[in-house]
């Protein structure tokens, strides 16, 4: 196994080789997880369903205990830390807001347990409750609230008492599309006004682009790649991350020179890479970044290929549109407004070298 | 059938049912205005007299206090022993909680005559035959498996998330349960405490077998009374005792719903 590897110099959060599997489970939930995350800064967690991502969270709570390794938070070893004292905050899937407490006591219940005298307490929660627009609601029941309030509430409460680390658990998910929208931009910016390191778990990757200074693509309960969105989505460390993050078309590629790799059965095509690799290797190409023209003379025949259009369909301000070159089924993108190809015709697909990626293994 | 006759018949049949159910009630409550010294319907004449002699019958009054200090503490005793029952059946994972369980829904399975047979001959080695305390015992009995049952429908209820949310957000395990587990649960431990009092007050049979004379319940001094006179005064006591349990019922009707309290 791999030594332990020292936190970064930077690094406010500092999580190494977590490792959690459920009893009676085949493989771990969790698998030796590890990643920095500096202060102030908001970490996605994102993938599908069932690979781990709410026990990784959890086990930074402290509300799972590990297996293995171990979680720092401000160069403080949580591991003997009780749950409790751990001061972090944290918004549940389900909210998890106090029934039998008004919007007012839900806010200030961190408050109550630090001990802070009520009047204190009322001002600070006061305050928290004009961040987050519920100024009017103080007094009311929890069954009266709804979804987005509710939300807003669970918010308020795990940000009153300035946790070191705000955790959330896809705290989106049971909001409609729009209220989602909207959700994401105010918690993106009172995490940013209040200073707080973030943890947040989604399996939405919109949400995890737009919002997160990071993400952690996770599968299968092992991390496989942290990096800034663009990172993420330019540059993606394998097969898997590709093709979970945005729409892609993967290619099979042998090294034929340095720039350029050869496709069977569709000839030589121009990539970014220099090195030489062995075997069949996967390249990547996002659909946005290929250019479909129609007719025409081939201006540089090298690295165009030629097809037919298989199918078309309006996506809201654009086309998808299907193209087959010979035995691959390319997706590629139109602007709405430009002309469109009909289906079976003849287009010619290019696309910069610097748009393509080669990754390991096969398509 | 045109809908309004329709309405007419189901509205009738509904009266007649409600009429049918509470005939007794009402027989009763009448009865007890009544001027004559015996039981006959209708009444004749009315008056309040038969309440004011209950008032002034200084057995019923002491036996009313005695019921109602058994049914206090054994609704108390019952609803503290059935919430650590509960948290033990609930949430305990141990071999044999389903022995646990049917030990302590047992009770509500035996016919109260049997059960009183056997209290009795446990009670009496102890030395708490005919004592206020051998009853209180007895009632604490009858009464765990509603409170068990009641409580421990409430805590299944409960969302673990709250109580993981309270930990996240600085409550100790202490705090925890008295800040939102014990909160969350007092409709179901007040509505529990209520049921538990109404069937210690209302309870006749066990009291009959193991009460001697420090420990005459209600129920034991009206029986006691009709063995040698019926009078109106047995009405108007009973028209008491219906005022007096309709509160305990109002309380759970509150706190919650009467249906979910007995029923399945
Ligand atoms: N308490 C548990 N006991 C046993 N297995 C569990 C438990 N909790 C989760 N698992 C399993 O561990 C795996 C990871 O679960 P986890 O809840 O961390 O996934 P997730 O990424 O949060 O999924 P989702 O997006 O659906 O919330 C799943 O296969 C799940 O079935
Ligand atoms: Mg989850």
């Amino acid at each position: 196994m791999a030594e332990t590897i020292p936190p970064a110099a930077d690094a406010f959060l500092h999580v190494r080789d977590l490792t959690k599997q459920y009893p009676g489970s085949p493989r771990p939930a969790v698998d030796r997880a590890s990643f920095d995350l500096g202060k102030g800064r908001m970490l996605a967690l994102l993938g599908s369903s069932g690979c781990g991502k709410t026990t990784l969270l959890r086990m930074i709570a402290g509300l799972v205990p590990p297996q293995g390794g171990h979680v720092m938070l401000g160069g403080r070893d949580m591991g003997h830390v009780p749950l409790h004292q751990r001061q972090m905050g944290m918004v549940f899937q389900s909210y998890a807001l106090f029934p039998h407490m008004d919007v007012a006591r839900n806010v200030g219940f961190g408050l109550e347990m630090k001990g802070m005298p009520a009047s204190q307490r009322n001002a600070a929660v006061r305050r928290m409750l004009e961040l987050t627009h519920l100024e009017n609601l103080a007094d009311r029941r929890i069954s009266a609230l709804s979804g987005g309030q509710q939300q807003r509430v669970a918010l308020a409460r795990a940000l009153a008492t300035e946790p070191a680390l705000l955790l959330l658990d896809e705290p989106l998910a049971n909001l409609d599309v729009k209220l989602r929208e909207a959700m994401r931009a105010e918690i993106r910016a009172l995490q940013k006004r209040m200073d707080v390191t973030c943890l947040f778990v989604t399996h939405d990757q919109d949400e995890a682009l737009s919002t997160a200074d990071e993400i952690a693509v996770m599968s299968e309960g092992v991390i496989q790649q942290i990096g800034t969105p663009q990172d993420i989505y330019e540059r993606p460390a394998n097969r898997f991350v590709a093709g979970f993050i945005g729409r892609a078309n993967f290619l099979p590629a042998l090294w034929q020179r340095p720039g350029w790799a050869e496709v069977p059965e569709l000839g030589l095509l121009a990539i970014a890479e220099h090195e030489r690799w062995q075997g069949t290797r996967t390249l990547m190409v996002r659909p946005h970044a290929i250019r479909v023209r129609m007719g025409g003379d081939m201006t540089d025949a090298l690295r165009a290929c030629t097809g037919h259009v298989v199918d078309l369909s309006y996506t809201g301000g654009r086309y998808g549109c299907q193209v087959r070159v010979g035995p691959y089924l390319m997706e590629t993108e139109l602007e709405a407004g430009t002309r469109l190809p009909i289906r079976g015709q003849e287009v010619q697909l290019d696309w910069p070298a610097h748009r393509t990626r080669v990754l390991d293994g096969t398509p | 059938m045109n809908p309004l006759a329709r309405t007419l018949v189901w509205r009738g049949l509904i009266t007649a049912l409600y009429v049918f159910l509470l005939a007794p009630i009402i027989v009763v409550a009448c009865v007890s205005f009544d001027t004559r010294p015996y039981l006959d319907f209708p009444p004749r004449s009315l008056s309040l007299g038969s309440y004011a002699g209950v008032v002034r019958n200084h057995v019923f009054f002491e036996a009313m206090l005695t019921s109602m200090l058994i049914g206090a503490i054994a609704a108390t005793c019952s609803v503290v022993l059935g919430t650590m029952a509960s948290f033990g059946l609930v949430r305990g994972r141990f071999r044999g909680r389903a022995v646990f369980a049917w030990f302590f829904l047992s009770p509500m399975l035996a016919p109260h005559i049997v059960l009183a047979v056997g209290l009795m001959m446990t009670l009496q080695p102890l030395g708490l035959l005919n004592t206020l305390s051998g009853l209180v015992l007895a009632h604490i009995g009858i009464t765990l498996p509603y409170t068990v049952r009641i409580v421990s429908m409430g805590l299944s209820r409960i969302d673990p998330a709250w109580e993981e949310a309270a930990r996240v957000h600085g409550a100790s395990g202490g705090k925890v349960l008295w800040h939102v587990t014990l909160p969350v649960l007092r409709p179901n431990m007040l509505a529990a405490g209520m049921i538990a009092f109404l069937i210690s007050f209302d309870e006749a049979v066990i009291a009959l077998f193991i009460a001697g004379r420090h420990a005459t319940t209600l129920p034991l001094a009206i029986y006691e009374y009709i063995q040698f006179r019926t009078d109106p005064q047995v009405a108007a006591l009973s028209v008491i005792v219906i005022v007096v349990s309709l509160l305990p019922i109002i309380v759970i009707e509150r706190s919650i719903s009467l249906r979910r309290a007995v029923g399945s």
